[in-house]
């Protein structure tokens, strides 16, 4: 072994150890417990075979409404945050007064835990006292029983964690914007490109690796989406707002289905794996293409 | 790089040499307000009585306990199991004495004479398969009707006797541009009991116990009938933003005269004095109608684990002492609102609602709360919660459809063989 | 004023509005009495200012604090440290497999922690480490890994190679690379990797519910939820807990905040 490449391992050495255990040897015992009848209180290790993935997916309703929830929470939140922050981001890098204000006061949401921002949105989103309901009568609209209604409640938590997150989009956005070189934009003008088709040919592409961080930390969080509905409405009503993480949670630790819990968790890994893996192919590709 | 790695490893060394002496160390989820006062008044009770015992106090709040449960529960996986912790006496307990996870005290339980003390059903619900595993701390009544009086005296309306008959006064008080009930079911429980507390009111306690043991299910007319209620009251009888509310903000309704009614357990009574209101001036609490005579409980009680050392459970068994202790239970519940589970405390000290309370608890029929872990298994009661909510939320679909959803859902999780008494 | 100009000053005061609205619930609130508080509508302002709130949420939480930061700073720093020597290794030090390295890092990212709860405990009771400060700090470590790597690999990108190379002529050996060039520029990068970090750590709920057993080492989330009881809810309290609870990630907001998109910047121009 050279000495470069003994290096390079001490380097990373830590990480991979640490990692290895915490995450690794965790999901490891997780998927082993998957297979097993733990499904009380006491552990259970005899083999269950595929029974706990095969319930999921034959009758367990709330299971099928919580990746149907998931993956309508996922596409609308990662890209109303991502697109928002762009969109802040673009008017922002327009050589505004007082940016660092503005860029602050769009963080500050991050600031404030999802335990208590979840309880200031239930507030607002009040239909009889909030001030969200209040908003909508003054300009003739009817009100809206948000979190009461089976087809508004999830969308008021997409509301919500795009109020939570966008700052933060934002700041990456900004980011990128600001590496563009003027030059490029300039020679693009020149060339005839304006508006929509300078934004699309030439602001987006350069932009990719802002969008690549983004998504990445966007589609995590969708999937950790947990702390923000046990408050807001406990996967209520309905299972309207239920999702993996509530269900692995009641499942494990309330209904004592351990075994169950566990396989859930396997199923949300898998999918999160087919979600971020070829984006980062392509994304990958792009970059390469680039350099 | 070899100077960080090696710092990080002598600093982890150093940190786990730190080792827990023995102590008390007891969770419950009584975190706030006068919950918090009266857990507080109970420790110093105890440490008055016990002085060198440390005790390391850990409230968990959250989730109506299930943040608490969590927690016990990894700490029993990992074989650190706490001195003592709260638990709803009945099914929630059973889920630990099943699993063989707490130990049996019923030499303390003889040789304290607490077998004279308790009533009887409260020492069923604390024991299992012939032996005691906990003790009781305090009682709550789940089936408890609270009203702003004003409302009904200026509508001059009287609380019926029968549950029909508060169908009938609901219906009158929406037509006067009062919102007849107040529930706040963000947190799904409190909608499960505008189910539960008809149910023990329509069907009686016999019925209401077969329910809950899988005997009878939806498809008995009285049950059937307080499933059509509920649905009716959930429609048109609630405030539209139920669903934003928790419990206590639904009493607020009540209080401030935007709402007529509530149905929630005695724990309210603690809230309204809160905001200064008075029993039988301001707000008035009756059992649920239909429902004179039974008592359904939720009992809080005190368990200890196995697995301790001898010394711990030395000190688990001097806070069982304690509070079980007249005293105990008086300093406890006076503050906490609810009432003691011995029936021989003076009732000095305590309000005009808990004086009622005690008095009833003597005579009345015992029954345990579902919605609250006592009288049915928790895979059970969450999937039972959990799809009331669905008839609820799907108010066209026909009565016969979701009878027959319902079954199928009791079905699954509540099969006969489970049970223990 | 171009007109162009006025619509974007527009779009971002309503945009500032609508940051800015839900947090003026959480103040406004914060300073009501209880009975206001449930008898008054949720965004009149307080008709008198009540100090109580504040007063009973800094008795309940002023522990909590400490607890957060004796483990959040150590956390903080080593989650930083080893996804600055991972991002510098796998950037600088081409070394074969480094891309598979870091999607090995990189999927950590992806877990969903509640699962993983039980292992959890279960490793640190045979670690000893139960109940023990370094059982949080040890743990905030391992799951802020995979993201400060990401960070630090995208922003190493974009240092040159070429003052690597001066390095290597002047003799210097992979060590002293690291610390007397990469560290030095790194401060950019290592400003956005604390603040995510710092914000996460700090907030953080579930870790701190499952292993802070002990006052001693209760997180302030966990003092925060108990504010608020399992039947009553003082929403004074919580509230004014929840602004204190803020403060420190604020803080750190407002004095890293200006570095925050040039550390962006610094990884942003190749990813």
């Amino acid at each position: 072994m050279n000495k470069k490449a003994f290096a390079s391992i001490g380097f990373v050495l830590p990480s991979i150890t640490i990692v290895g255990i915490f995450v690794y040897a965790f999901i490891g015992w997780t998927i082993a417990v998957s297979f097993t009848n733990w499904n009380t209180l006491m552990p259970n290790w005899s083999f269950a075979g595929l029974s706990n993935y095969a319930s999921l997916f034959t009758n367990n309703l709330r299971f099928h409404m919580d990746l149907i929830n998931n993956f309508t929470f996922l596409p609308f939140f990662v890209l109303g945050s991502m697109a928002l922050g762009f969109f802040l981001a673009s008017l922002l890098n327009t050589g505004v007064k007082f940016e660092s204000f503005f860029r602050t006061v769009f963080l500050l949401p991050m600031a404030i835990s999802l335990v208590v921002s979840g309880t200031i949105w239930v507030w607002l989103y009040d239909p009889t006292n909030g001030a969200i309901d209040v908003l909508l009568r003054a300009i003739k609209l009817p009100s809206v029983n948000w979190l009461g209604s089976m087809s508004f409640a999830l969308p008021a938590i997409i509301i919500a964690t795009i109020w939570q997150y966008t700052g933060f989009t934002t700041s990456i956005y900004l980011a990128g914007l600001r590496g563009i070189p003027q030059e490029i934009i300039e020679a693009a003008k020149l060339d005839g490109a304006h508006g929509f088709r300078l934004y699309w040919n030439i602001i987006i592409p350069m932009v990719q690796s802002s969008t690549v961080t983004a998504f990445v930390l966007m589609v995590q969080l969708s999937l950790q989406m947990f702390d923000i509905i046990w408050v807001m409405t406990s996967g209520g009503p309905a299972f309207a707002t239920d999702m993996p993480a509530v269900y692995m949670f009641i499942a494990a630790f309330k209904q004592n289905f351990v075994a169950q819990g566990a396989a859930i968790a396997v199923v949300v890994f898998l999918l999160t794996l087919a979600v971020v893996i070829p984006y980062l192919f392509i994304a990958g590709k792009i970059t390469e293409e680039e350099s | 790089m070899k100077k960080i790695g090696v710092l990080f490893v002598i600093l982890t060394l150093v940190g786990s040499i730190a080792v827990l002496a023995a102590q008390f160390s007891i969770y419950d989820w009584w975190t706030a307000g006068g919950e918090k006062q009266a857990i507080t008044a109970e420790l110093n009770y105890f440490h008055q009585l016990y002085p060198n015992i440390k005790i390391a106090q850990n409230p968990v709040a959250g989730g109506a306990g299930v943040n608490m449960h969590a927690v016990i529960k990894s700490l029993i996986f990992a074989g650190l199991p706490p001195t003592t912790f709260q638990v709803h006496a009945g099914w929630e307990m059973y889920e630990y004495t099943s699993a063989n996870l707490l130990d049996p005290i019923t030499n303390l339980w003889k040789s304290e004479g607490w077998t004279k003390v308790f009533p009887k059903r409260i020492q069923e619900l604390c024991s299992y398969r012939g032996q005691y595993y906990a003790v009781p701390m305090d009682i709550h009544r789940a089936n408890m009707l609270w009203y702003n009086m004003s409302i009904f005296k200026k509508l001059g309306l009287k609380i019926p006797t029968t549950f029909q008959g508060l169908m009938n006064v609901m219906a009158k008080i929406k037509a006067a541009g009062y919102t007849p009930l107040a529930v706040g079911d963000r947190y799904q429980w409190p909608a499960a009991m505008v189910f539960e507390e008809p149910l023990l009111a329509i069907a009686g306690p016999k019925t209401y116990d077969e329910f809950f043991q899988g005997k009878v299910n939806y498809s008995n007319s009285k049950v059937k009938e307080a499933l059509k209620d509920f649905r009716y009251i959930m429609e048109h009888y609630v405030n539209v933003n139920h669903a934003s509310l928790t419990w206590d903000q639904a009493c607020g309704l009540v209080a401030n005269g935007k709402a007529a009614m509530t149905i929630m357990g005695d724990w309210a009574n603690g809230y309204f004095m809160g905001l200064g209101l008075k029993a039988g001036i301001n707000y008035g609490a009756v059992p649920v109608p239909g429902s004179q005579g039974v008592y359904n409980l939720v009992i809080d009680a005190f368990p200890v684990p196995r697995g301790l050392s001898p010394t711990e459970k030395e000190y688990a068994y001097d806070w069982l002492k304690t509070i079980a202790t007249v005293k105990g239970q008086a300093i406890f519940n006076r503050i906490k609102g609810s009432i003691p589970a011995r029936i021989d405390v003076p009732t000095t000290g305590f309000n005009s609602v808990q004086v009622v309370n005690m008095e009833e608890l003597k005579k009345d029929i015992l029954v345990a709360s579902a919605v609250h872990g006592s009288e049915a298994p928790a895979p059970f009661v969450t999937a039972w919660e959990n799809a009331l909510t669905v008839v609820e939320y799907h108010p066209s679909m026909p009565l016969e459809q979701a009878v027959k959803y319902l079954n199928g859902v009791n079905g699954r999780y509540l099969t006969p063989k489970e049970l223990v008494h | 004023m171009k007109l162009s100009k006025v619509a974007v000053y527009v779009v971002l005061i309503l945009a500032t509005v609508f940051f800015l609205f839900p947090i003026y619930f959480l103040v406004v609130t914060s300073l009501k009495s209880l009975s206001e508080i449930y008898t008054t509508s949720s965004w009149s302002l307080p008709t008198h200012v009540d100090w109580s709130g504040f007063l009973i949420a800094w008795r309940g939480l002023k522990q909590g604090f400490v607890n957060s930061f004796e483990f959040t700073i150590p956390a903080v720093i080593f989650s930083v440290l080893l996804g600055s020597l991972g991002g510098f290794a796998l950037t600088k030090l081409k070394f074969k497999g480094a891309n598979m390295v870091f999607l090995f890092l990189l999927f950590g990212m992806f877990l969903p922690y509640q699962v993983v709860l039980i292992p959890l405990v279960k490793f640190m009771a045979v670690l000893h480490l139960y109940g023990n400060i370094w059982s949080l700090i040890v743990t905030h470590t391992a799951y802020g890994i995979p993201i400060t790597t990401l960070i630090f690999r995208n922003f190493y990108s974009s240092v040159p190679t070429s003052l690597i190379e001066a390095g290597k002529v002047d003799g210097a050996n992979v060590w002293q690379i690291y610390t007397k060039i990469m560290i030095p520029v790194s401060i950019p990068g290592i400003v956005v990797a604390t603040i995510w970090q710092f914000t996460n750590i700090w907030n953080n709920f579930l870790f701190g519910l499952t292993l802070g057993s002990i006052p001693s080492i209760r997180p302030v989330t966990v003092m925060l939820n108990n504010l608020k009881g399992s039947m009553i809810s003082q929403w004074n309290t919580l509230m004014a807990g929840a602004l204190l609870t803020a403060l420190p990630t604020i803080i750190v907001y407002l004095i890293m905040g200006k570095y925050f998109v040039k550390g962006l910047l610094g990884g942003a121009v190749k990813g």
